[in-house]
């Protein structure tokens, strides 16, 4: 993506981003709360308009040639509704024709998506019933029934478990091993730094580092270098009142 | 293979009086009761004979109507399972039509017995008048027959119901509510005169209990339900006897009825006797429901979704609810304003189909809310996404048609009139469709969350835009049943030619444009607009 650009109204989410992701890489995205983020996503996504730049997926213009572009892509938006009222082998059921997948595939891919995510017994249960983390699983697992070449996941590991997390850790490390490129945005910190191999770091709508994580973490922690570059620390001042307890 | 049924049949017969002391008596005293029931009702059937023709034709229709109705209710609402299931014999290889022969055969042996004197007590009744000729005999067998498929169909009916305690809840409450009614019918035809013939005796609180009956209207009911195909064969002879309407079409419409029945068990016993076929999946492999019956693409999908909404999801079936509602309060209104009937007729139906086309598809998308991204990731093609939504509202808007008009027709009193509510309606259902599908991707609105109840008003104001839009595609809806709805003015005002059949081809003409275009104006709006689209659904 190059000169990413995007206003609500006076202000500027996303300001001029420019980033590459090399294919067959997992790649973090993290920033504070606010940064821009889902927005970045959004637009990478084709799910919101740019107002300026250019975002291609494996050569392709995501917003001038959707078609194809979309083909070789699965998304996990954050905070955006999935059809619940589907039981859950119907929503990877829905999300496979809707791909346009032939029955079989569906059907096939769709059992082993379920076994592989653990859901076989909820399968038959709907989506607006399940607890967060697995509303989560399913979708990521909506996200991969057409066999994307990117997977582009937006807080995949918001409210689920270890164990799960473990889980999808494992088969996305083997989707990037296979080739596939995932690019996730986390909070978490510790996650990013154990599981990817590149990560950039925004705040304010502005890249502040991006690249292969050893050389963007410059051997401390990704803890310790996101605080320092996004300049959490300064908040603390001017609450000194806190410090004064009021009895 | 039939002596060996019989033999069956007969063992379990007397097996079911090896109980315990008390049931066999129980049982006895109920075959004793039933049996005296029927010599009473015979010795009844022939003293009446010295009444008028009318009010014996209309007992004998009604409490015929009833008997039929009790021999598919009753089994419906309490059997359990099928004396000699026709899914016993599946290893047999006896041939379907054979066995559902046999079955027949072998129900008749055994209390169904007690059928034969029942469906030969109208003959009785009306030997003494000479105008109803053979019919009543010619009536008997296929009354029996009639009688004996009921009570198979409705056991059938019983024994599938066994599982599903909810429906059969509703079988036994409404079963009961429409048997008790027709008793009640059958009361206020029979009271008053019992009350004339028991005159200066002291039958004066019968006498006022039948008052009360009065606004059952029973006398007309019965003279409704003698050439329905409910009570055709039990009045026949009435029809002939009081020379009013065709006893040889009414035979007709009965055999015509004993042929469907007939079907209807024979493919129960041939859908019982067929091999079960396992899927070579587990459970969680196998496609499930609605995704099985759609095709495989996007459209498919997007199809499967909506009714599986449609069936789950109470935004969608406060429809329902509503429909009825129409349908009253218009008949009210034209019941108070004194409309006649041949006019009346004409409205609910299209209300009910406007209502059902226009109010659900245009603001299908803002259903969705944001979930809508699905489509949009997936890069479905907004005429797949269109036609995929536009499914459900189709179905169940040509079943309301195809229900509604037979009525409507009927009670407008004109067959002429068939063509001109079918233009109408398909006007409206295809024209609905294609402007909601058309505006609803360009102009869609606020609507209730999901998860929130179907009155749940949106939090955030869809603005002047969304009611006028509301408003535009209500009017244009309503335009492109304009050339159906003028011809059928036409001819209701009494101007000569062939305004209905006019009506019909400016029906389906308009109505099938007005979808062609609006499908694809709103695919290419929908293609063009998608992520303003997720924007929009964003902001409630």
């Amino acid at each position: 993506m190059t000169g990413l650009t995007k206003t609500f109204g006076e202000h500027i989410a996303v300001d001029d981003l420019d980033l590459t992701v090399t294919a067959g890489s997992f790649f973090g995205f993290v920033g504070p709360n606010g940064a821009g983020k889902t927005t970045t996503l959004s637009m990478v996504t084709g799910l919101l308009r740019p107002d300026s730049g250019v975002v291609t997926i494996y050569g392709v213009d995501v917003w001038t040639n959707a078609a194809v572009a979309k083909r070789s892509l699965g998304v996990l938006p954050d905070r955006l509704r999935l059809f619940d009222r589907l039981t859950g082998s119907e929503f990877l059921h829905h999300a496979g024709a809707l791909r346009g997948l032939d029955r079989q595939t569906i059907a096939r891919r769709v059992a082993d998506l379920v076994r592989a995510f653990g859901l076989e017994h909820s399968a038959k249960r709907l989506v607006s019933d399940y607890s967060a983390g697995m509303v989560k699983k399913i979708a990521i697992a909506a996200a991969m029934i057409h066999s994307p070449r990117l997977l582009v996941l937006d807080e995949p590991f918001e409210s689920v478990d270890p164990v799960s997390a473990e889980l999808v850790v494992d088969i996305l490390k083997k989707f990037t091993a296979a080739g596939g490129t995932v690019l996730m945005s986390s909070h978490s910190m510790d996650l990013i730094e154990r599981v990817c191999d590149s990560v950039a770091i925004i705040a304010d709508g502005r890249m502040l580092a991006s690249g292969p994580i050893s050389e963007v973490l410059a051997g401390r922690s990704l803890e310790h270098r996101f605080v320092e570059l996004a300049g959490g620390a300064t908040a603390v001042e001017g609450m000194e009142w806190l410090q004064s307890f009021s009895d | 293979m039939v002596a060996e049924l019989l033999r069956l049949k007969g063992r379990s017969l007397l097996n079911g009086f090896r109980r315990p002391a008390n049931q066999v008596v129980g049982s006895a005293v109920l075959l004793v009761l039933a049996l005296v029931g029927i010599l009473r009702l015979a010795s009844t059937a022939s003293t009446v004979t010295f009444f008028d023709g009318e009010i014996v034709g209309r007992v004998i229709v009604v409490a015929g109507a009833e008997a039929t109705l009790a021999a598919l209710l009753l089994p419906a609402m309490f059997s359990r399972m099928q004396l000699l299931e026709p899914r016993a014999f599946v290893g047999y290889g006896i041939r379907s039509p054979v066995l559902a022969g046999i079955l027949l055969l072998v129900t008749l042996l055994g209390p169904a017995l007690l059928l034969i004197p029942l469906v030969l007590l109208p003959v009785l009744a009306w030997r003494d008048f000479p105008d109803a000729g053979s019919l009543p005999l010619i009536g008997a067998p296929l009354l029996l027959m009639q009688l004996l498929l009921l009570l198979r169909i409705g056991s059938a009916i019983g024994s599938a119901l066994r599982d599903r305690p909810r429906a059969r809840g509703w079988v036994r409450v409404l079963g009961a509510v429409v048997l008790l009614g027709g008793l009640l019918v059958l009361l206020a035809l029979v009271l008053p005169r019992v009350v004339l013939l028991a005159d200066g005796r002291s039958l004066a609180p019968l006498g006022s209990v039948a008052h009360v009956l009065l606004p059952l209207h029973a006398g007309l009911l019965a003279d409704l339900l003698a050439g329905s195909p409910l009570a055709s064969l039990w009045g026949a002879p009435a029809l002939a006897v009081a020379g009013a309407g065709d006893p040889r079409a009414a035979i007709w419409i009965g055999v015509a009825v004993v042929a469907l029945l007939t079907v209807v068990w024979w493919a129960l016993v041939a859908g019982a006797l067929r091999p079960t076929r396992r899927l070579h999946l587990n459970r969680v492999d196998r496609v499930p429901g609605w995704f099985r019956a759609m095709p495989p693409t996007p459209a498919g999908a997007v199809a499967a979704r909506s009714f599986i909404y449609w069936v789950r999801d109470p935004r969608y079936l406060v429809v329902f609810g509503v429909l009825p509602l129409l349908l009253v309060f218009s008949a009210l209104a034209f019941w108070v304003g004194g409309v006649p009937a041949s006019i009346a007729a004409f409205v609910p139906l299209p209300l009910m189909v406007l209502v059902l086309a226009w109010s659900t598809i245009h603001n299908d998308i803002a259903y969705d809310s944001t979930a809508v991204w699905s489509h949009l990731s997936a890069q479905t093609r907004g005429v797949h996404d269109r036609l995929g939504r536009i499914w459900p509202v189709l179905f169940f808007g040509i079943l309301l048609i195809a229900v509604g008009t037979p009525i409507t027709v009927w009670v407008q009193g004109d067959l002429a009139s068939l063509p001109a509510v079918l233009g109408i309606n398909v006007a409206l259902l295809l024209g609905g469709l294609g402007v909601g599908s058309g505006l609803s991707s360009r102009f869609p609105y606020p609507a209730p969350r999901p998860g929130d109840g179907p009155f749940t008003y949106p939090q955030a104001s869809g603005g002047a835009a969304g009611g006028a839009a509301q408003g535009a595609s209500f009017l244009l809806t309503v335009l492109v049943a304009s050339p159906a709805i003028a011809a059928t003015v036409i001819w209701v005002l009494g101007v000569a030619g062939p305004w209905p059949l006019v009506a019909l081809v400016a029906g389906v003409v308009s109505g099938g444009l007005a979808l062609v275009i609006g499908v694809r104006a709103g695919g290419r709006i929908f293609d063009r607009r998608g992520p303003e689209l997720l924007a929009f659904t964003m902001q409630n």
